[in-house]
Formats: C-alpha cells, sequence, structure tokens
C-alpha cells in the first residue's frame, strides 16, 4: 500500500513544481502587473499543493489564506488604483542588459548550488526514511499546542507587530 | 518520499532566482514587491522541506509561519508607501524616483 502512494506522491511534487517555476517566469515576463498577479497566485497555489505533500497541512493553509487570499487581493486592489493607464511600460530598454545578466548570474548560482548540494546529500537522502513517521508535526493540533505554549511570546510579539503595520498604514494613508 | 532533496533544493533555488531576476529587471514597484513576496516563499519552502527531512520538529513549520505573518505586515506598508508614491508622482515607475541620485 506504501508502495503505491509514493509515485504518486512524486508525480504530484514534479507536476506542481513545474507549475510553480512556469507561473513564475510568466509572472517577471508578463507585461501587464494584472497578469503577474494572477500568476503569482498560481504559484502560490503550487507550492502550498508541495507544502500538502510535505505533510505540512496547516502551512498549506495559511499560504492559501494568507498569500493567495488576502496578500494577493491587496495587491490587485492596489494595481487597479494606480496602474491603469501606463499598462505595457513596466520594461525599460535601459534595464534588459542587467536583466541579462541578472538572469545569467542568478540562473549559474542556482546550478551550481544544486550540483553542490547533490554531491553533498548522497548519504543524506537516507535520513529521510528515519523520520518517515512522524507525519503528523503539520497538523493543526501539534502547531497550536506548540504555539501557545513554548512560542507564546513570538506569538504575542507579532499581535503587537501587526497593531503597528495597521497604525502605520493608516498614517501613510491618511497623508 | 523517494524524491530526492536535492530536487526541492532545485525548486526552492529556481524560485528564488526567479524573484531576484524580477527585482533587477522590472520597473513597476508593485511587481517588485510581488517578486520579494516569492523570494519569501522560496526560503519558506526550504525550510519546510529541511523541518520535514532532517529535525522532524514543529520549530521549522513555526518559523515559517512567522515569516508569513511578517511578510504580511510588510506588504500592508509596501503597497501604502507604494499608493503615495502614486500620489506625489502619479506613477509607480521606480525610474521616476531618483531626487536621491546626484
Amino acid at each position: 500500500m506504501i508502495e503505491n502512494t509514493i509515485p504518486l506522491q512524486s508525480i504530484l511534487f514534479y507536476v506542481f513544481a513545474a507549475l510553480a517555476v512556469i507561473s513564475a517566469v510568466a509572472m517577471i515576463s508578463f507585461r501587464n502587473s494584472i497578469y503577474s498577479a494572477l500568476s503569482l497566485i498560481l504559484t502560490f497555489i503550487s507550492i502550498s499543493a508541495i507544502y500538502l505533500l510535505l505533510n505540512a497541512q496547516f502551512l498549506a493553509l495559511v499560504n492559501v489564506v494568507v498569500y493567495a487570499g488576502a496578500i494577493m487581493v491587496l495587491f490587485v486592489f492596489i494595481i487597479m488604483l494606480t496602474n491603469l493607464h501606463n499598462i505595457g511600460a513596466s520594461f525599460g530598454e535601459k534595464k534588459n542588459k542587467s536583466f541579462v545578466y541578472a538572469l545569467g548570474g542568478g540562473m549559474a548560482a542556482a546550478i551550481c548550488l544544486v550540483l553542490w548540494s547533490l554531491y553533498k546529500s548522497i548519504d543524506a537522502t537516507s535520513l529521510s526514511d528515519r523520520i518517515g513517521e512522524q507525519s503528523n508535526i503539520g497538523l493543526i493540533e501539534f502547531l497550536g499546542q506548540s504555539l501557545f505554549t513554548k512560542y507564546i511570546f513570538p506569538f504575542e510579539l507579532t499581535g503587537i507587530l501587526f497593531l503597528i503595520a495597521l497604525i502605520g498604514a493608516v498614517i501613510l494613508g491618511k497623508k | 518520499m523517494n524524491i530526492e532533496l536535492a530536487h526541492y533544493i532545485l525548486l526552492s533555488t529556481l524560485l528564488f532566482c526567479i524573484g531576484i531576476a524580477g527585482v533587477i529587471a522590472r520597473k513597476n514597484s508593485i511587481v517588485i514587491l510581488m517578486c520579494v513576496e516569492l523570494m519569501l516563499n522560496a526560503m519558506n519552502l526550504l525550510l519546510v522541506v529541511f523541518s520535514k527531512m532532517y529535525f522532524g520538529g514543529e520549530a521549522a513549520q513555526l518559523f515559517a509561519l512567522f515569516v508569513m505573518i511578517v511578510a504580511a505586515a510588510e506588504v500592508t506598508i509596501g503597497l501604502a508607501l507604494i499608493v503615495l508614491m502614486y500620489r506625489s508622482k502619479s506613477t509607480v515607475d521606480i525610474d521616476s524616483f531618483k531626487e536621491l541620485k546626484n
């Protein structure tokens, strides 16, 4: 029964990984900002699906609700408020050369890091079999228990952080 | 799980590099902020992968949760600043904001 579920997980991981990368590339290459925002929502949903495959159910839920829901709605609102008349002017001629250099450098760094980690993780991947039975760590019950006991102080600090962000946004918006 | 760790690292690094390329190449400040969000998400993915593969505890997932919380606050302030920028110059193009240059 375990043998039946493992290839399905692999296939789903590669499908969602390819979807995340393709929609991320589409995000930085669309000229219209609305299309960029919609592609970024697709990337976030793919990342949430990968969280589900990694048994991080609560994080997948929070990622969809907070990122693909709240934050991207905010982005779409601001795009609608600001960017209606200059659609198609978000790429400039001056930055294209630096774009190519940055893309090449970033991809080269990525390939170097991946080759290095391939080299380092030849004997380290067997570690994942040892922790395979702790699959309930990402459930809301366990995360909530440690969030409200061991990590209660950072959790309360995030409340103060949100209060500060709220006051800051209101003050900036009233100017 | 027979997906290798290197494939997760490859996915996360690719997303992070796409975010960097977007921050450098795009001129629309809203899209730049979205690329920052993509980079934060790539880092979160790596945190969750390592918590699953190596540590096995809940601390890494809670840290990823706190990263999401801080990112939400950051987006709120960043978009408020972008609205201010738009009110002062009627554009969100970052090449229009070079008063500090020279």
